[in-house]
């Protein structure tokens, strides 16, 4: 309890929902949260030069095995999003040990992680008979509209708290590896792998591992963006748009920073949000091409992201005597 | 410049194919995990020889 700020900061994100009801600024509040807790994902994997463009491909599973079970076996989320974890954490396995032990690395990653993110992408379209393709595929309601069995929320403050809580294990999940031996692991074969190997890393494992809990991560959000929007499509949770959304978002944000990903996702949306506004129906695609533009300036003038930018300037104020 | 040519060659044979028999995304989907076995088989290209 010495430093109170994060605290005060915590309550106050907390009691939000209890003082304020709007139900816009609160959807776009759970979205940042979502959106923040799958980048978080992409940046533990990301931040050790594993620049993975798949992630879209763990959302979609993540997303479309819980919709499907339940529609179909009407099986609860409470099993179908462990299982659509476990079935991101397989196609990591498939994709990453060869990977990792073919020594595959930097540019060979991130394009056959980029043939997995459309290879996902093509699947949902081709059985569009199941997964309604790029019309995109809705989970059932559940009767009453509001069910802890099925996972389902009309209230938009219950959902703003589950996406709060997750969004903190996902911060707790970065923080945890941060201070762990996987993280000197990780870095040590980020900057020489023969090395790494050498001084008793076993390069494999540490890769696998760190995939595989960010593949299942992923899947997580993917599932929890279902079950929250109820509509899923490949352009929402698939495919390579969304495996560069996740990129671009964490980039801005800032990848050594456990808050990183979470300014990303704040930045992003926003920024979407207010172009898709302000343009309106007047100069449809002009939205997408500012956003472009101002996505690049970010990543050319601050590369290491706003917030890797800008909190080693406040600290160093901070420190600076009076 | 040959590997190239021979890469699309292929790639657009099992497109067309596949999609003759299947849908055109199986296609793409057969595609691209011939090009997922091939980075795994021979990163180096397909006619290329190793340095």
């Amino acid at each position: 309890m010495t430093r109170p700020v994060p605290w005060i900061i915590a309550a106050a994100l907390l009691a939000l929902p209890f003082f304020y009801h709007e139900a816009y600024p609160l959807h776009i509040l759970v979205l940042i949260l979502i959106w923040s807790f799958a980048y978080t994902s992409w940046s533990i994997m990301g931040c050790f030069g594993l620049v993975s463009f798949g992630h879209g491909g763990f959302l979609g599973i993540g997303a479309y095995v819980t919709a499907l079970l339940w529609n179909y076996l009407h099986l609860t989320p409470w099993l179908g999003i462990p299982l659509s974890m476990l079935a991101a954490a397989v196609v990591a396995l498939l994709i990453g040990y060869p990977c990792f032990r073919l020594r595959i690395t930097g540019h060979y990653i991130a394009l056959l992680t980029l043939a997995l993110s459309a290879i996902g992408l093509q699947i949902v379209t081709a059985t569009r008979d199941i997964t309604g393709g790029s019309l995109g595929y809705t989970p059932e309601r559940y009767h009453g509209g509001s069910s802890i069995y099925a996972l389902q929320f009309l209230d938009k403050t219950t959902w703003y708290l589950i996406a709060l809580g997750i969004w903190a294990a996902g911060l707790l999940i970065r923080y945890a590896i941060d201070r762990s031996m996987v993280r000197y692991a990780l870095e040590a074969i980020a900057e020489d792998e023969d090395a790494a190997s050498a001084a008793g890393v076993h390069v494999t494992v540490e890769k696998l591992k760190i995939t595989v809990l960010s593949a299942m991560m992923t899947a997580f959000a993917g599932a929890i963006y279902c079950q929250y929007q109820l509509f899923i499509s490949p352009d929402t949770v698939s495919g390579i748009g969304v495996s560069l959304q996740m990129v671009f978002a964490a980039v801005v944000g800032g990848l050594n920073v456990p808050l990183g990903p979470t300014v990303g996702a704040a930045v992003t949306i926003l920024l979407t949000e207010t172009l898709r506004i302000s343009f309106g129906t007047a100069a449809i695609g002009w939205d997408n091409i500012v956003y472009g533009v101002l996505l690049v300036s970010f990543i050319i003038f601050l590369p290491q992201g706003l917030l890797g930018s800008l909190l080693p300037r406040f600290i160093a104020a901070g420190a600076r005597p009076a | 410049m040959v590997g190239g040519f021979v890469a699309a060659f292929l790639f657009a044979e099992i497109i067309s194919v596949s999609g003759l028999y299947l849908d055109l995304e199986w296609g793409y989907v057969f595609a691209f995990a011939v090009f997922v076995v091939l980075m795994f088989a021979r990163p180096q290209g397909l006619l290329a020889r190793r340095a």
